[in-house]
């Protein structure tokens, strides 16, 4: 889909880095992002295109959770690295019948 | 009261390393809630700072976020992509790991890894037995250790799994992310004596709205 290559060399800043964002039943989905974009603009397209309101999913990068204002660069990714996402948990006991 | 503000703020929203707790999350603080992931990974990010400010005077603590063991539980190690969750620091270099745990999106629980004391605690308001816990705890370790120290086997010479009896235990049926959040407030303190019982459960929810919205544990 968004397979366009450029000549692009690898030490520019604000090369392109291709994302994975693992959903918590192991689907996946790639974007190709710049650097230095708002990971925000990833978090929506997610949401979006997995047909979920943005607010009710938490996105990690090695375990920390991702703000609006992080970028690729801000969090040190690299390419091909993989963004993780968790649904809400809530727990109270364990029902009694189970 | 402070407290009444905060849950009365529809707005409300308060941040700490990127945690998020909103108007909706803080309202499962009202007693008969059952308690979410934000308000649990807040508090463990809580912990961690406190632990990080204070050097040696408190132990050595990481808590991980409660997304950890599902992580662990249903993708493992490598395709989980859990190498990454631990290269900022040397989780073997702890006192201690403290990782809270859902069961079934009903329950929470808790599992410490004392490096010093060598042992797996797990912590169970319910004083439940957990052995799948014990056996996904001592998996991660063995692949962490290999990753991080050149491959190098985990020596598990004198370790021991518990299950603490010590943990307050639960009276009914929706508290037991506050026995979690307290427990492991204690404990990363380093103190084993859980200073509470169910009775005092409803003051140390709003005791967590308080500390939430402050962004500031009572014992600094």
């Amino acid at each position: 889909m968004s397979e366009e290559e450029q000549q692009i060399p690898p030490e520019d800043a604000n090369a392109p880095i291709n994302v994975k964002v693992v959903s918590a039943t192991g689907d996946e989905v790639f974007f190709k992002i710049k650097r230095s974009t708002k990971l925000s603009k990833l978090q929506g397209a997610y949401a979006n295109k997995v047909g979920k309101d943005v607010n009710s999913i938490r996105f990690l990068y090695d375990g920390a959770r991702i703000s609006d204002t992080d970028t690729p660069a801000s969090l040190d990714m690299e390419d091909n690295d993989t963004i993780d996402v968790m649904v809400e948990q809530v727990g109270g006991c364990v029902p009694c019948s189970s | 009261m402070q407290v009444d503000q905060f849950l009365q703020d529809n707005t409300f929203e308060s941040v700490f390393s990127k945690v998020v707790v909103n108007a909706e999350s803080l309202q499962r603080l009202k007693e008969g809630e059952w308690i979410n992931d934000e308000l649990i990974n807040f508090y463990m990010e809580m912990l961690n700072a406190r632990s990080k400010e204070h050097g040696s005077s408190l132990p050595n603590v990481h808590c991980f976020q409660s997304f950890l063991y599902p992580k662990l539980k249903n993708e493992g190690y490598r395709k989980g992509n859990l190498m990454g969750w631990s290269k900022k620091f040397d989780l073997f270099a702890k006192n201690l790991v403290l990782i809270p745990i859902n069961h079934n999106n009903t329950h929470w629980t808790a599992v410490a890894i004392n490096f010093d004391a060598q042992t797996i605690i797990s912590y169970d308001s319910l004083h439940t037995s957990r052995p799948q816990v014990f056996k996904i705890i001592r998996r991660y370790l063995n692949e962490d250790h290999k990753d991080k120290k050149n491959g190098g086997e985990f020596n598990w010479d004198g370790w021991q799994d518990i299950t603490s009896t010590d943990i307050p235990r639960q009276m009914n049926c929706y508290d037991c992310g506050i026995f979690v959040c307290k427990s492991l407030e204690s404990l990363s303190r380093g103190d084993k004596s859980f200073p509470f019982t169910q009775n005092d459960i409803p003051y140390l929810r709003q005791e967590m709205v308080w500390e939430i919205g402050n962004q500031t544990l009572r014992r600094g």
